[in-house]
């Protein structure tokens, strides 16, 4: 027979263990420092915290960091926002609205100062923004836009038209007025994809010999580039270009040609200026891309940020296009991976 | 052994309330309170209805009848002349760019909104070769197919910041070019002949100094005399 004392002593024992490890539970939560919690999407610099304790906090919301291109801009903007004695913390909203959603949710509520946004849909993303606004922090985009005039403290956009209107010049000289091509859209609701390819159609759709036989969003992304490439060369074996709306997609797309055998047939051009595409393009794999500068554009938001939170700046243009370049074999001397040889 | 229960449960009772006090095991928070600062959180936010944009998105083809018809007209007379232009270019082509040029956002090229004239040494199906009397520089028209935002940007008279959507400020340039070759270009082309006089106001691009010689323009004006009228 089991003592009843050696019961009351292990019953209260237990309730004793349990309130201990309750306590050391909400304890060691509370003890937590305030950021955001690096296993849901967000990159923070807790080293950067302002000495003085001022909640001095600027917010990089980007849409996906799934890119190097994107990375490049994420870290560059978060970068200069520490330079400039900032907490700064990046999000990731891999692609899904509402991931970015949730991100403003906690941004706003954390009582970020400013938002660096990279938004993941023109329409979708305007919500966002004006939630943001309403709650008194300024928002400013970048290289993505918003379908809006007076949501947004200011836009920095890459001039995407232009660059393809070039992008397309170039492609009538190396493909010549006649031939079969494919097109690989981005992510079918944001305002860059259908910039870059009407800036690139104004040119090519002039001459009645350049066939487009295919078009079908690889949503920015170079696996799927890749496998619809691969569909894409089985009903059509006769191209002899393909125009990628990204860089990503540039590199999925010469995978797949190279798998069929026909790099070495079909001209690629793509579109950022990513590392692997210029060296792709000193390789002679391929032909052309654009160069955005998500460094210039990222640095000059937050420096846009510092402006209006420091300086009581107000007076921001709303929407600024910033320029783009072509880089093919002809400059290619000219260019690093996202951005210019100093 | 006995007298220690009720000692335990008393312990473990105060202990558990004082527990219970500083940490409840549920917190009632008022809706629409902020979250805890720094947890970043999975949900989903309520959808919210995107109001009405407070500036209407510019009717496209309204907005490029007037800005053809009224506003380009008016603004051609306030075009730099393209000898001021030329000669300042031929000694500082960068405090050319800063006077007569304009620039739209980071880092793009200057854009010019000329008026001169000039006598043809040569033209094809896509430019017309004019050389500009006292200039050592040289401009080309462009007559084929227009591309590009030149017109939509030299004249200072749109801004991206009116449009909502750049998708459609993109196509205002795309309107323009096109009204340029049927109504500008189109009605002339036959007229054009090595040895005449012309008449333009073009706007034109200048992204490194020496795109000043030759200097592209894409005439929105345009007028051709015969050879035998230009040379009185």
């Amino acid at each position: 027979m089991i003592p009843r004392c050696h019961f009351y002593l292990s019953s209260s024992f237990a309730v004793f263990l349990v309130f201990t490890l309750l306590f050391a539970n909400v304890v060691g939560c509370s003890s937590h420092k305030a950021g955001p919690d690096h296993n849901t999407d967000a990159y923070a610099n807790e080293a950067q915290i302002d000495a003085t304790g001022d909640n001095r906090r600027i917010a990089v919301v980007i849409s996906t960091l799934n890119n190097p291109w994107f990375v490049v801009l994420g870290e560059s903007a978060r970068d200069r926002a520490l330079e400039l004695g900032y907490e700064a913390t990046m999000f990731d909203s891999q692609n899904d609205a509402s991931k970015e959603a949730a991100h403003f949710d906690n941004v706003i509520a954390a009582d970020y100062e400013a938002i660096i946004f990279n938004p993941t849909d023109a329409d979708g993303s305007v919500a966002n923004v004006k939630r943001a606004k309403k709650a008194g922090i300024p928002v400013f985009c970048i290289d993505r836009e918003i379908n809006s005039t007076d949501t947004a403290t200011a836009q920095l956009l890459s001039d995407n038209f232009s660059g393809c209107v070039e992008l397309g010049k170039y492609f009538v000289e190396q493909v010549g007025k006649k031939g079969n091509y494919v097109e690989l859209l981005g992510l079918v609701g944001d305002n860059n994809t259908w910039n870059r390819s009407k800036g690139f159609h104004s040119v090519v759709d002039r001459y009645e010999g350049l066939k487009m036989v295919a078009q079908q969003p690889a949503d920015f992304d170079r696996n799927k580039a890749l496998e619809v490439m691969e569909s894409m060369l089985q009903s059509h074996d006769d191209i002899s270009a393909v125009f990628c709306g990204n860089d990503a997609m540039a590199m999925g797309a010469y995978q797949a040609l190279l798998g069929a055998g026909k790099a070495a047939q079909v001209k690629i051009f793509g579109y950022d200026g990513s590392a692997d595409v210029v060296q792709a393009i000193a390789d002679e794999k391929i032909t052309a891309t654009v160069m955005q500068y998500p460094k210039l554009m990222a640095i000059e938001a937050a420096e846009f940020a510092h402006e209006y939170l420091a300086n009581g700046k107000r007076d921001f243009p709303q929407k600024i296009p910033v320029n783009v370049d072509l880089v093919s074999a002809e400059n290619i001397d000219e260019f690093v991976g996202f951005g210019k040889k100093n | 052994m006995k007298l220690l229960k009720p000692i335990r449960l008393a312990i473990c009772a105060v202990a558990a309330g004082i527990l219970l006090y500083f940490f409840p095991l549920v917190r009632i928070r008022k809706l629409g309170s902020a979250a805890t600062p720094g947890l970043v959180s999975n949900t989903q936010s309520e959808p919210e209805i995107a109001a009405p944009n407070g500036t209407p998105p510019p009717q496209i083809t309204t907005f490029v009848e007037t800005l053809w018809s009224e506003r380009l007209p008016q603004a051609a007379g306030n075009a730099a002349s393209v000898d001021d232009v030329l000669a300042m270019a031929a000694t500082d082509a960068d405090r050319a760019r800063s006077e007569f040029g304009r620039e739209v956002g980071l880092g793009g090229p200057t854009f010019l909104f000329l008026r001169g004239r000039g006598r043809i040494e040569s033209f094809n199906e896509d430019e017309c070769h004019l050389i500009i009397e006292g200039q050592k520089q040289s401009v080309t028209l462009e007559i084929g197919i227009l591309l590009g935002n030149a017109v939509r940007d030299a004249t200072g008279l749109v801004s991206i910041g009116e449009f909502p959507n750049s998708q459609e400020f993109n196509r205002l340039s795309a309107e323009l070019n096109q009204r340029c070759e049927s109504e500008v270009i189109s009605p002339v082309r036959d007229s054009l002949a090595v040895g005449a006089l012309v008449e333009f106001v073009g706007c034109g691009e200048v992204r490194k100094n020496n795109d000043f010689d030759p200097l592209r323009l894409v005439p929105i004006q345009l007028n051709a005399m015969k050879p035998a009228e230009s040379t009185e």
